[in-house]
């Protein structure tokens, strides 16, 4: 039913409390909608309600990690980022909000070329990459467990070695917060600048071949040395970074976070 | 975080749409203990205020589009979310302890203490002092909806009197509230 103006001026108030149900809520939300002068007041009247209930408590640290666990529960993954969007927060910053819509929006479309196919891609064809991904068996390999092996000299070496081909690793917010060395198939991480995440979570490395994200190992949660093999399969063209549940993902499931062009 | 924390809410959820994380960390930590605090205050339950405050920021996460800076501050716009969705909680668990008293053929007993609701309250100075400028039977009817999740009709059905009459001391009641905080200032939740 068609709510009148004088209505709804009765219930404004009421209605920024919370106060008004069902049906008479939906007219009457209707005609705010369409009426200015009941809209501005009704922002003005939650003011107040705002006031009342600005009842000031500590953030708790344990209900915030509680909710970035369940961040990507509903997030289509068509809607992530393309892995080369890489967002330059003095770029981002000056987007003016009503563009969200847009921003999502070519984000979706985009994705279909990146992220979202990667997703879609990779995990049946996993189990054919895979057994060409030495060292790689498994998608959640860890990394760090084979690091050990992966002194500094043997970086050293890896860098001196004809042929060898480095990459480095940028995010949104740094250029380079990575650098690895690949040669004859074999991967090092020279230096890392990627910052510490709680023990739940894990860097996850992403191969890029053939347009397909192939896990290639988790590189744990505080990456310092690591050592993966690509022997035997096509090189990647790309190396990317994800931030992952402890245990790994099989299909990134979050924004790159780091990523760089593997150039012979 | 720290290169969020110069950004203004506005750029911060502009970033949440881009899938910042760490940007939607810096709004829980200017906020997020205002959302909860106020869940808690109408829920009076620590775990389900927990709920209603990981729902409000999956919300904003998810859904950022939601907030239109131009009606109001960041935080209007959380507060009143935790607020709706508190409203509801309360609702339905009402209605399921109704229920289960009905059946157990107990007559209903409505108790509001409103004094120790108006004294526990952690408000600013200022909102209590807009507060003081309400009358008894309006400052009742705005508190048995805001801060106990009534509807107005509920209020009515508590207090014994016509909607009509709730309807009009509300209105009035929060009319005094918004000349009250203008004149000292506030506009809303800043």
């Amino acid at each position: 039913m068609k709510m009148t103006h004088e209505e709804a001026q009765e219930l404004l108030a009421v209605l920024a409390l919370n106060a008004v149900d069902g049906e008479e809520r939906d007219d009457l939300e209707r005609h705010v909608d369409e009426c200015v002068r009941c809209s501005s007041e009704l922002d003005a009247l939650r003011g107040v309600a705002t006031a009342m209930g600005n009842v000031g408590e500590p953030a708790s640290r344990e209900l915030w990690e509680r909710i970035s666990e369940h961040l990507y529960d509903d997030v289509d993954a068509d809607a992530l980022p393309p892995i080369r969007a890489l967002d330059l927060p003095h770029a981002v910053v000056a987007h003016p909000v009503t563009s969200l819509d847009e921003h999502r929006t070519a984000w979706s479309s985009r994705a279909k070329y990146g992220v979202g196919v990667f997703a879609v891609a990779a995990a049946a064809l996993v189990s054919v990459l895979s057994v060409n991904l030495v060292n790689a068996d498994s998608h959640v390999s860890q990394l760090t467990s084979a690091l050990t092996l992966a002194s500094r000299s043997v970086v050293d070496a890896a860098l001196e070695t004809p042929g060898h081909v480095n990459v480095t690793l940028s995010g949104a917010h740094a250029a380079d917060l990575a650098k690895l060395v690949l040669v004859n198939g074999h991967g090092y991480l020279v230096s890392s600048q990627m910052a510490g995440l709680p023990s739940a979570k894990t860097y996850q490395l992403w191969g890029i071949i053939g347009g397909k994200a192939i896990s290639i190992g988790l590189m744990g949660n505080e990456p310092s040395s690591v050592y993966f093999s690509v022997q035997g399969s096509k090189q990647p063209t790309e190396l990317a970074v994800t931030i992952e549940p402890a245990g790994g993902s099989v299909t990134p499931t979050t924004p790159i976070v780091a990523s760089g062009t593997v150039t012979a | 975080m720290d290169q969020f924390l110069e950004a203004s809410d506005a750029q911060l959820v502009t970033l949440i749409g881009r899938f910042h994380e760490a940007a939607l960390a810096e709004v829980y930590r200017r906020h997020g203990g205002a959302v909860y605090g106020l869940a808690r205050k109408i829920l009076q339950n620590a775990h389900e205020a927990d709920d209603v405050t990981q729902e409000v920021f999956l919300r904003l996460w998810n859904n950022p589009v939601r907030f239109d800076p131009l009606r109001g501050s960041l935080r209007s716009y959380l507060l009143n979310d935790s607020h709706g969705r508190a409203v509801d909680l309360v609702r339905s668990l009402n209605a399921r302890r109704n229920r289960e008293t009905r059946d157990a053929n107990r007559s209903p007993v409505a108790a509001y203490d409103l004094q120790h609701q108006v004294w526990d309250m952690a408000v600013a100075e200022e909102v209590k002092r807009a507060m003081d400028t309400l009358s008894a039977e309006e400052r009742e009817a705005i508190e048995l909806a805001f801060f106990q999740g009534h509807s107005y009709v509920g209020v009515a059905e508590i207090l014994g009197q016509p909607e009509g009459t709730i309807k009009s001391r509300i209105r009035n009641g929060m009319r005094k509230m918004r000349s009250s905080l203008v004149e000292a200032g506030i506009q809303g939740a800043e």
